[in-house]
């Protein structure tokens, strides 16, 4: 994971981004890391749910399940 | 009608305070959002969670707003305004916690926080609540979370600061108006702690983005989709829930244990309060140096609405959490320095408001304080009495500690002792130019004495 963030670091130099016109200023660099992170942020969502999913199925077979 | 001194950075409306009620108006560019707010479920899916203070659209007719508002609404009113630079640590991360459950469920939910400051988060009822219904917007697919730099400033910075450099890191929420810049966050924390992922990427990355980046306006487009929001609020989530504070080596951890009291002498102290409480019966009270709440409870338990004032964060820690444990709904715990109290800040010095400008309260209890405030900060009683009639609308509770007591003489071995006007009758006399003394009882098995004095001209 570090290396991975390591490169996102180097790329976040290379990058610019869309003025912002709502009341609050988001900031070029919060819309970066949103930006590039997207994909690992999605990712991390993905094993999240495949990962409670699992985790309640195993439950489930050992007799105890969890509440959404 | 005009707006409050705190409500002019968001155009979709403001607040107003029509003969002590507190309304907010909406502007008619923010009636498809509040529409949505409702129509989606939303607002009653963090009502039914009690996420959000509720309202009541009003008729609007009846209020002397303009015609490009669309609604007037009647919030639950606050009993108390505290600030994030008065919270302790749970109280802080309950804030944080909250807000992402907010824009978590926004999302879900098809809308999402256009705003994540701290200071829409209050204590209500004795749980975090968030206060501000203008702050959802349409989530538009594709959009980044445009409050996320908002809410690293105002809830990740001083939280990591707090666990990993020191608690009093938390204060810093008075002067950064706006939260903890990003990048002073990254000259606090150490190598190792900026190496944690989720510090490195929130914290670190975000920073250095922030500066290279912040003149450059050429564009990029990149949509984000609301699966990458919500894996960004999960990340945020995991580091706050694992970040902890453990009070250590703090003011007042044993104050009790380590007092001039003996059993007996609480047993008394506790006696007179409670004949003293049932006496004047007020609505409000405010706890000055009441360290954990012992005393405060004494009060809270009569249903009245109480503060809790104490400089020691360890004290608040343990009220917030007992309060959130027992589920105590009139006691609301701040930290703060007597000697050094909130002052009003923000634009005008009216944005935030002074804990003066709060009061008053009705009765004000100062148990075991007036050593600390004339003898570790040198102030003359005439002053201390000055500030209390200023804080108190009825009466005063408060406790003479004597110089032979041993608590004193604690302050006074690493000092020459210079108060020689430190004696009961000149607290008296200075306090009686404020107040009418109406009681001086002495407390059994202990030099001290606890007064009731009612304000003059009350």
């Amino acid at each position: 994971m570090l290396v991975r963030t390591f490169s996102l670091a180097i790329s976040i130099f290379f990058l610019t981004t869309t003025n912002s016109y709502a009341y609050l200023d988001m900031g070029t660099g919060s819309y970066i890391i949103q930006a590039i992170l997207a994909g690992f942020f999605a990712t991390l969502f993905f094993i999240k749910i495949y990962w409670f999913k699992f985790s309640n199925f195993i439950s489930k077979i050992f007799g105890k399940s969890k509440e959404d | 009608m005009e707006s409050l001194d705190s409500s002019f950075r968001d155009p979709s409306g403001y607040i107003f305070n029509l003969d002590g009620i507190f309304y907010r108006a909406v502007h008619i560019s923010y009636k498809d959002n509040l529409d949505l707010l409702e129509n989606t479920g939303l607002y009653s899916h963090l009502l039914s969670k009690e996420q959000i203070l509720s309202y009541d659209a009003q008729e609007t007719s009846k209020f002397n707003v303009n015609n490009d508002y669309y609604k007037v609404i009647l919030p639950d009113q606050l009993k108390h305004v505290s600030y994030p630079y008065e919270w302790c640590f749970s109280q802080y991360k309950d804030a944080a916690l909250l807000t992402l459950d907010i824009q978590e469920a926004s999302l879900k939910h098809g809308m999402s926080l256009k705003d994540a400051s701290a200071f829409n988060i209050q204590f209500h009822n004795g749980k975090a609540v968030m206060i501000d219904t203008l702050s959802f917007e349409e989530y538009k697919e594709g959009d980044p979370w445009i409050a996320y730099r908002q809410f690293c400033q105002h809830f990740l910075a001083p939280l990591l600061l707090a666990s990993f450099v020191d608690i009093r890191s938390l204060k810093l929420m008075n002067v950064y108006l706006d939260g903890i810049p990003l990048d002073y966050v990254v000259k606090q924390l150490s190598f190792m702690k900026l190496l944690k992922p989720m510090v490195f990427i929130h914290i670190y990355l975000h920073s250095k983005a922030q500066n290279k980046n912040a003149s450059k306006v050429n564009s990029i487009k990149k949509n984000i989709s609301k699966h990458s929001l919500l894996g960004l609020i999960g990340t945020l989530k995991s580091l706050i829930n694992s970040l902890k504070w453990n009070p250590k080596g703090t003011e007042w951890g044993d104050y009790y244990s380590d007092t001039n009291y003996s059993d007996l002498s609480m047993d008394k102290k506790i006696t007179i309060l409670d004949s003293l409480l049932d006496e004047l019966k007020p609505h409000t009270l405010w706890d000055i140096g009441g360290n954990n709440g012992e005393f405060t409870r004494l009060a809270s338990n009569k249903g009245i609405e109480c503060l809790l004032f104490d400089i020691d964060y360890a004290a608040i820690e343990k009220s917030f959490l007992k309060s959130k444990l027992e589920n105590e709904k009139n006691i609301t715990s701040f930290v703060m320095d007597f000697t050094n109290p909130s002052p009003g800040i923000g634009w005008n010095n009216k944005e935030r408001l002074s804990i003066i400008d709060r009061g008053p309260a009705e009765v004000v209890l100062a148990l075991a304080l007036i050593h600390h405030l004339c003898i570790s900060n040198n102030l003359p009683f005439h002053y201390v009495a000055d500030f209390f009639a200023r804080i108190v609308s009825k009466s005063l509770v408060i406790e003479f500690v004597p110089k032979n007591d041993s608590q004193v003489q604690r302050l006074l071995k690493t000092r020459d002792d210079i108060f020689i006007n430190y004696n009961k009758e000149f607290f008296e006399a200075e306090f009686a130019k404020f107040f009418n003394i109406k009681k001086s009882i002495k407390v059994d098995n202990s030099e001290r004495f606890l007064y009731l004095m009612q304000k003059r001209n009350s």
